[in-house]
């Protein structure tokens, strides 16, 4: 018998449902939320409202792409946390109620863990242990992972994320939300030109929120000599923010490979669809002979067949939630 | 005739009851403030097995869509949501003021049926001195459609030329009882719950007034509460 999961995710601005077969993804089917774009953020109350009527055509498009009838599922899985509550609200309960109305058991995922077990959805899969670099709009976190269930955190952001960082710098420049995308694609025509501090952070922690704060004073001091700065430096400000964003992500995990003595390293996390990350890890994985794991985009962004992966190596040990589970926003990496 | 599972989430404390052919068969209720999301299943399995029926066997589902808190309001609806989505059955979208009203018409009954000149005006709070409200006539007739209205000490003052007495009821009445103190007002269960669902319920679902089960959202009454920055650079 085959082990059949529909999964939900539903933790921050996108409504993700997929079904995962035995571990292997049979649809991932997403809804973003175009709303935010207006407010340069996600704005909680918004997403809360989006996800509860963008939920049922995703599932129900999943379960159509997979050609799977909701009878014949064996568990629901969902993302408890972390995340907004709201957002979490909507899909933890549409879960919890599926299960209940099918008769079958809840899987309940973190997020965090799944953006990195995301690696196990597709051949070559990684082998333990391995470090990961887990980069993304709410986290910035280096993790040794020595099993499915086995992961600690040696390094993580003191203030803002990295994907903060890039959306912050967006917002300063007028581009629109979310920015990572659209700095990435300006970045290709721009020099990192302009130096950037790289904070100097004991350890393997981060910090991303000094380098946001000189940018707004170095655009400041630019704009008061020169108004139009930002519109005839666009790609350079890009390139340059990007290439010290990134610099200070992999020297960190250059820092962390020395420490752990671990040399197989991984992406995750919605800024690993960022090129330039993308690129910049495969150089040093090549001058340092690293073994390297990079997500297909697709399970880069929030996604539910991550989320679905994870179940089902859950699903295999019998980790299963009883019906009084509740979104954990702050769910830590430890559980 | 039918079995209809309802489920009210709209205050602090949530509730859920089944019906069968307009009676009451089984009923459960949370003791906790604001536990709907650990413990809103847990109540309709326990409606299940107080009832001998199980949630495949139900005709559908009916929810309270609000007025009233928005994270508790979301619970009810994707929990309904989920229950009918995954056993294709209808779901009935029900008022929140329009169960309040009709639980304070069912407490005063043989009151009701000489009395004509009454309004039922029940109250969901909403922070402060703001309550969501509407107005009932004493068949649940709409007289006024729900609005968001902050309580003064003449809010009420130019119904009583036209009626009689108003029934002020719903967890906003609470506060409104310093207010308004003479016999003009009368005042009925403050706290909502589902049993008042059961009849509302049955008649939605004989004249087929679903809602869309994907596109339905709680009736929220007010946009997201959203503060623009001014200043960028």
């Amino acid at each position: 018998m085959s082990v059949l999961i529909l999964a939900i995710e539903s933790s921050c601005d996108d409504t993700s449902a997929a079904v995962v077969r035995d571990g292997v993804v049979l649809s991932n089917c997403v809804a973003s939320q175009e709303a935010h774009r207006l407010y340069g953020g996600v704005v909680p109350e918004v997403a809360s409202r989006a996800h509860q009527v963008h939920l049922i055509p995703v599932v129900d498009q999943a379960l159509k792409e997979a050609v799977i009838e909701k009878t014949a599922l064996s568990a629901i899985a969902f993302t408890r946390g972390p995340g907004l509550m709201g957002s979490l609200m909507v899909g933890v309960s549409f879960a919890k109620a599926m299960g209940l109305a099918l008769h079958i058991p809840l899987i309940d995922v973190n997020h965090m863990r799944a953006h990195i077990l995301a690696h196990f959805a597709e051949d070559p899969k990684p082998e333990f242990p391995f470090l990961s670099l887990t980069v993304s709009g709410g986290h910035t976190q280096l993790v040794v992972v020595r099993d499915f269930f086995e992961m600690t955190i040696i390094g993580q952001t003191i203030d803002d994320a990295a994907g903060e960082a890039f959306d912050k710098t967006g917002k300063l420049l007028g581009l629109d939300y979310p920015a990572g995308p659209l700095i990435d694609q300006l970045a290709q025509n721009g020099q990192p030109k302009f130096p950037f501090p790289e904070p100097k952070i004991e350890g393997l922690d981060f910090s991303f929120s000094g380098l946001k704060t000189s940018i707004l004073y170095f655009l400041r001091k630019q704009i008061k000599a020169q108004p139009d700065f930002i519109q005839e430096n666009l790609a350079d400000i890009c390139a340059s923010v990007q290439h010290r964003i990134i610099t200070i992500l992999l020297n960190k995990l250059e820092q962390a490979v020395a420490q752990t003595g671990i040399k197989r390293v991984a992406l995750a996390g919605g800024v690993s669809a960022n090129s330039a990350l993308r690129d910049g890890l495969k150089e040093r994985a090549l001058a340092n002979q690293w073994e390297a794991f990079v997500p297909k985009f697709a399970y880069c962004t929030d996604n539910a067949a991550m989320v679905g992966v994870t179940a089902y190596y859950k699903y295999l040990i019998g980790q299963f939630a009883a019906q009084d589970v509740a979104p954990s926003p702050r769910l830590s990496m430890t559980l | 005739m039918a079995l209809i599972l309802s489920i009210e989430t709209s205050t602090e404390y949530c509730s859920v009851v089944i019906g069968n052919q307009g009676q009451q068969i089984a009923v459960a209720e949370s003791e906790t403030p604001m536990s709907h999301a650990t413990e809103l299943t847990l109540l309709i399995n326990a409606c299940c097995q107080q009832s001998d029926y199980t949630l495949d066997q139900l005709d559908g589902i009916s929810v309270s869509i609000g007025p009233g808190s928005f994270t508790a309001l979301r619970i009810g609806l994707s929990t309904a949501k989920g229950i009918a989505y995954a056993l294709d059955k209808p779901l009935v979208a029900i008022s929140s003021l329009l169960i309040q009203a009709n639980r304070s018409r069912l407490f005063r009954q043989s009151e009701t049926e000489t009395e004509t000149n009454i309004l039922y005006i029940p109250m969901i709070d909403a922070r402060r001195m703001e309550v969501y409200t509407a107005y009932f006539n004493n068949k649940l007739e709409v007289v006024s459609p729900p609005k968001a209205l902050i309580l003064e000490k003449n809010s009420f003052d130019p119904l009583r030329k036209k009626y009689d007495k108003v029934i002020l009821c719903g967890n906003g009445a609470i506060k409104a009882g310093t207010l308004y103190t003479d016999p003009f007002f009368e005042y009925g269960p403050k706290n909502i719950h589902a049993n008042a669902m059961i009849q509302l319920a049955e008649k939605a679902w004989k004249t087929k007034q679903f809602a869309d089960l994907a596109y339905v959202e709680p009736y929220y009454l007010k946009p997201p509460n959203i503060t623009k920055p001014k200043k960028i650079l």
